[in-house]
């Protein structure tokens, strides 16, 4: 038995509501068998040692992850760790005699008759266990005797283990009435620490959590507000690291209003997904090495900070009109192909004879041009260069109100286009066309691209 | 007492170069010598410019400022032929629209070599200069971005600053193209051009650069050869028309008696007209 003892770090922290064991759910990740004892967290290690390369190696990465703290005291039983720990806390140095030489106040069953103790020059574990034991049961009751034997480990120490729970949900108090939102940010953050133990306990990663928050107010103005508000918080890849999730929930918080003053707030998993632990290189990365964050968090913190619908990808379209060949669309996070976006392939998009004359960019919705002498101006007449390229296209289509600008009363889809490339000083090379539908009219042509 | 040294550095340059005769203190350099090349750069695909470019392409990791004038939209002819380029090498990543002026049309860049599905634009209103900023910056830290091309006419310095920092710790291409208004203020860009269209041209002025400065402009076609020659092909139709029509001219009073000059015949010009001819009697 090996017994690693930390400084529990709750007691400097209190946060009503999350359980105190929840601060311990981090180091279930090193071993199935974790307690808490008084203020201290143990670790029984002897089985896990080696699956995390000797305990040196084991020692390292347990001062990485319980936050700064030195202290920390190994042991063959968890008593002697947690009396090692305590005269460590204390500033005091350890005996030489392991476990003879312990002050008795370091074990808390004894605390109660340390004094009494003392009077009698018994000061230590050892010379509390080399008194008879029967007048030493019969003074100060068999549970002194009982706790000195589990301390030496002359009987096994059966604490309550740390266990986690099945699903994920905790409630924390809030310290004071918090009106507005970005103010939760705080109180969640301790939250999301707890959740990223249990992940890590569990192997999980957070696809979907809810927060919640509870209103102080039953009514507000006279209007019956609901118990509870909340919002859900999507990933698309599962996340066990937090400062995604933490940057997501800021800027989400950001854009919430709250209802009225919320004295709790609530964290619960929603939908967990397996996550794959990813594995180190041997090699230095190199200078190509890419680094930074993955997509998917990228698009995320995008959407959580502009909307979903600013970021937008496209697909293109087999069709004519150029405003139909090409579809921006808000970028989902986990797009499924487009239908149609298989229609045309890249190859032949290359080698299109008409790519010739595509600019670069479109003008959309098409703006009408106003006619001169029979001839479209925009800043000064425009001369026309190059056309017409004519098509009729969009005449199995039911007219979209998107589209109506150009096809007048039409009632199909239908478009009936001459495109020409045009030029003048003042605005360069512009993509223009006259819709031949409106032709008998004075408005028919449009601005449709520019070529720079 | 005047004897300190004003200037210790200076004047310890100032002997070195003295002793050895040129300057060869490591992160100093003559003015008229190219800047040290430790910056990755790739190819921009215009060979006139890759010559006048330090490292001999667009920095990767640093910040390129294009300046044109308002409305001008110039930016496809001067970026897509690198980023093309760049893309048939294998570079991996998507590039990123920050605040478009307006739509791009995919299929006439996917034509010019930047594949659809490697385009991802984010919307921000004028308004919005801060959060396009923004929005860049986090590009830059993404893995899996290749190039970010932001248009950000309203920046401020401090922005731009960010943007050449985050820039330059990851090593991504950046783009940012602003206004040539603010061409007289500083910037913290270490390359800056200026970009002006004449007819068919592209000038670009390289207004700054680490390197010695550059008083002629790059000259650069701004449209593709393909659109070139199908212009060329229309303007020497619509010439030979225009010569057709000048031939018509002078003689336009009596249309009829002047269809016998008009009509061009390169084979036979000494020949009748076939309605002249009588027609062959049938044997």
């Amino acid at each position: 038995m090996h017994w690693i003892a930390l400084p529990h770090a709750a007691d400097d922290a209190p946060q009503p509501g999350v359980p105190p064991e929840a601060c311990a759910w981090w180091a279930l990740r090193f071993s199935p068998r974790v307690a808490l004892i008084d203020e201290a967290l143990l670790i029984e290690v002897s089985t896990t040692t080696r699956l995390w390369g000797g305990p040196q190696a084991l020692l390292d990465q347990l001062h990485r992850h319980a936050g700064g703290t030195n202290l920390l005291a190994q042991a063959p039983t968890a008593l002697q760790a947690l009396a090692q720990l305590r005269m460590l806390q204390a500033g005091r140095s350890l005996p030489r005699c392991l476990p003879h030489d312990l002050p008795l106040t370091t074990l808390t069953d004894v605390r109660p008759h340390a004094r009494s103790l003392e009077h009698m020059g018994c000061r230590t574990w050892g010379a509390l266990r080399a008194l008879p034991r029967p007048g030493v049961a019969r003074r100060f009751g068999s549970a002194l005797l009982r706790t000195l034997d589990q301390a030496w480990g002359d009987v096994p120490h059966q604490p309550r283990w740390v266990k986690l729970p099945e699903a994920f949900a905790l409630e924390a108090e809030l310290p004071a009435l918090v009106d507005s939102a970005g103010a939760l940010v705080w109180s969640a953050s301790r939250l999301l620490q707890a959740l990223q133990g249990w992940l890590k306990g569990r192997h999980l990663g957070a696809l979907v959590l809810r927060l919640e928050w509870h209103y102080h107010l039953r009514r507000l103005d006279g209007i019956q507000l609901p118990p509870w508000g909340g919002m859900d918080l999507r990933t698309a890849e599962p996340a066990q690291e937090m400062a995604h999730l933490q940057r997501l929930l800021k800027e989400r918080l950001a854009h919430c209003t709250l209802a009225a003053p919320v004295d709790r707030i609530a964290l619960r998993v929603v939908q967990t997904g397996p996550v794959q632990a990813g594995s180190a290189s041997l090699l230095p990365p190199g200078p190509e090495e890419a680094k930074g964050d993955p997509w998917h968090e990228l698009q995320e913190r995008w959407a959580a900070r502009l909307g979903a619908d600013r970021v937008q990808a496209v697909h293109l379209h087999a069709d004519h009109r150029p405003e139909r060949m090409q579809c921006w669309h808000p970028m989902a996070v986990d797009a499924a192909p487009h239908p149609s976006s298989a229609a045309m392939p890249a190859q032949t998009r290359a080698t299109d004879a008409r790519a010739v004359l595509w600019p670069a960019w479109l003008s959309q919705p098409p703006q009408p041009l106003r006619v001169q002498q029979h001839r479209p101006c925009l800043q000064g007449p425009l001369n026309l260069m190059v056309g017409p390229q004519r098509f009729e296209a969009g005449w199995w289509e039911r007219a979209s109100p998107a589209g109506a600008h150009a096809r007048g009363e039409c009632a199909t889809g239908l478009a009936r286009r001459e495109y020409f490339v045009a030029h003048n000083a003042a605005v360069g090379w512009v993509w223009i066309f006259k819709d031949l539908l409106q032709a008998q009219e004075q408005s028919a042509w449009f601005l449709h691209g520019f070529y720079g | 007492m005047s004897a300190l040294p004003l200037f210790p550095f200076q004047t310890a340059a100032a002997s070195s170069a003295q002793g050895r005769g040129v300057c060869d203190v490591p992160g100093v350099w003559q003015g008229s010598a190219w800047a040290d090349t430790l910056q990755r750069t790739r190819s921009s695909g215009h060979a006139a410019l890759d010559v006048q470019l330090p490292g001999g392409g667009w920095p990767q990791g640093a910040m390129a400022e294009v300046l044109q004038p308002l409305y001008a939209v110039r930016e496809w002819p001067l970026v897509l032929p690198g980023l093309a380029q760049a893309i048939t090498e294998g570079a991996a990543g998507r590039v990123v629209l920050v605040a478009p002026p307006y739509e791009p049309f995919a299929p006439a860049l996917q034509a010019g070599g930047l594949p659809a599905h490697r385009l991802c634009c984010v919307q921000a209103t004028a308004q919005q200069a801060k959060e396009a900023a923004w929005a860049s910056e986090q590009a830059l830290r993404c893995r899996d971005v290749l190039a970010v091309l932001a248009w950000l006419p309203q920046a401020q310095s401090d922005a731009l600053r960010r943007l050449q920092l985050a820039a330059a710790q990851h090593g991504r291409w950046l783009w940012v193209f602003r206004p040539d208004t603010q061409r007289e203020q500083s910037s913290p860009a270490p390359l800056r051009l200026w970009v002006q269209g004449r007819d068919a041209q592209l000038h670009v002025h390289l207004i700054k650069r680490r390197g010695p400065p550059l008083l002629e402009p790059v000259v650069l076609p701004l449209r593709n050869a393909a659109l070139a020659a199908v212009l060329d092909a229309q303007a020497r139709r619509k010439r030979l028309a225009q010569e057709d029509a000048d031939r018509l001219l002078p003689s336009r009073q009596s249309p009829i008696a002047a269809l016998r000059p008009a009509v061009r015949r390169p084979d036979a010009p000494g020949a009748s007209h076939a309605l002249d001819r009588t027609a062959p009697r049938r044997g």
